[in-house]
């Protein structure tokens, strides 16, 4: 395996491989196919090296580039940072998140329809007054505590009086 | 959807535990014994029971003949639980029941037959609330 990183010599003077290897990098970069620290190599090497003349405009490029993005590369690292803390959901849950929302949003639904009715349900139970007369229904209010009241006192009635005991005893309807 | 179908089960659940369910006279109150066409049938919840200490109060009146007052009776005999009382006379009968308390409400069932012969009046009651007693309920009457 070859080794593809650029390297400086001593004095800053370029060699030949190293100059072939900046125009493939470069030509890379401007392609938008090089990597952060390939990029980062190639600005050092431009900064320190005696270039031909053809490749000062890609220099003065990269150290342009160098100090308007060192503000984004921290940016980052931050977010790297923060992704490998956990601050941020990583990929995979998102992703099965974005796959089931249907399915989580239908439940969600549902949940509330069901928290919905049973409240309603629940609330009407809890001051329900309704009859059934002969099968029909009524929802008059007096008419219905007419009737409670009729029937708690007829069954409140278990008192016998001494006429109806006596009655009872000597068999006289 | 399993936890879904859960939810749903105690939803529904918590909604038809209530009142006389459970005790072996909810047949009557289902109108499996007298049909609904044949009695007058009264559900009052909240505050319009509130001034007899009930919570909820359900009472059946209706004509029925001597089997099923009979078949009724049995009924009530099989969910005597706590307190028992049977008050007899030629032309009415009154049992008065009280059952376990649920979930700290006192709850009650009372019958009354008036009538021998072919067809005798009949009330069923079922209530449930604070009220102690039903000595205390003829207090709250007079």
């Amino acid at each position: 395996m070859t080794d593809n990183r650029l390297r400086m010599t001593d004095d800053g003077l370029m060699t030949a491989d190293n100059e072939r290897k900046i125009r493939v990098m470069a030509g890379r970069f401007l392609e938008g196919e090089t990597s952060l620290e390939e990029e980062r190599q190639l600005t050092d090497l431009c900064r320190h090296t005696q270039l031909p003349p053809d490749l000062l405009p890609l220099r003065e490029m990269l150290l342009a580039l160098e100090s308007v993005g060192s503000g984004t590369d921290n940016m980052d690292v931050r977010a790297d940072e923060r992704q490998t803390a956990g601050d941020t959901p990583p990929a995979k849950s998102r992703n099965l998140f974005a796959k089931n929302r249907k399915w989580l949003a239908a439940a969600a639904a549902v949940v509330l329809l069901l928290a919905g009715g049973g409240t309603l349900l629940w609330h009407q139970q809890q001051n329900q007054c309704v009859a059934y007369i002969y099968g029909k229904r009524c929802t008059d209010q007096a008419v219905i505590m007419k009737e409670v009241y009729h029937q708690i006192s007829e069954v409140s009635e278990t008192d016998i009086g001494v006429e109806e005991q006596l009655n009872d005893m000597f068999g006289i309807n | 959807m399993k936890k879904i179908l859960i939810l749903l089960l105690i939803v529904s659940a918590s909604l038809t535990a209530y009142g006389q369910r459970g005790l072996h006279i909810d047949q009557l109150f289902q109108g499996r014994i007298i049909p609904q066409e044949r009695m007058v049938e009264t559900k009052v919840r909240g505050k319009m029971v509130a001034k007899y200490q009930l919570s909820y109060f359900h009472s059946l009146r209706f004509e029925a003949t001597a089997s099923e007052v009979k078949r009724i009776e049995e009924l009530l005999d099989k969910d005597r639980q706590t307190s028992y009382q049977r008050v007899e006379s030629k032309k009415a009968l009154t049992i008065m029941l009280q059952l376990q308390p649920q979930a700290s409400l006192n709850r009650y069932l009372c019958f009354k037959r008036t009538g021998n012969g072919k067809h005798m009046q009949v009330v069923v009651i079922y209530m449930e609330g604070t009220l102690s007693s039903l000595d205390k309920m003829n207090e709250i009457l007079k």
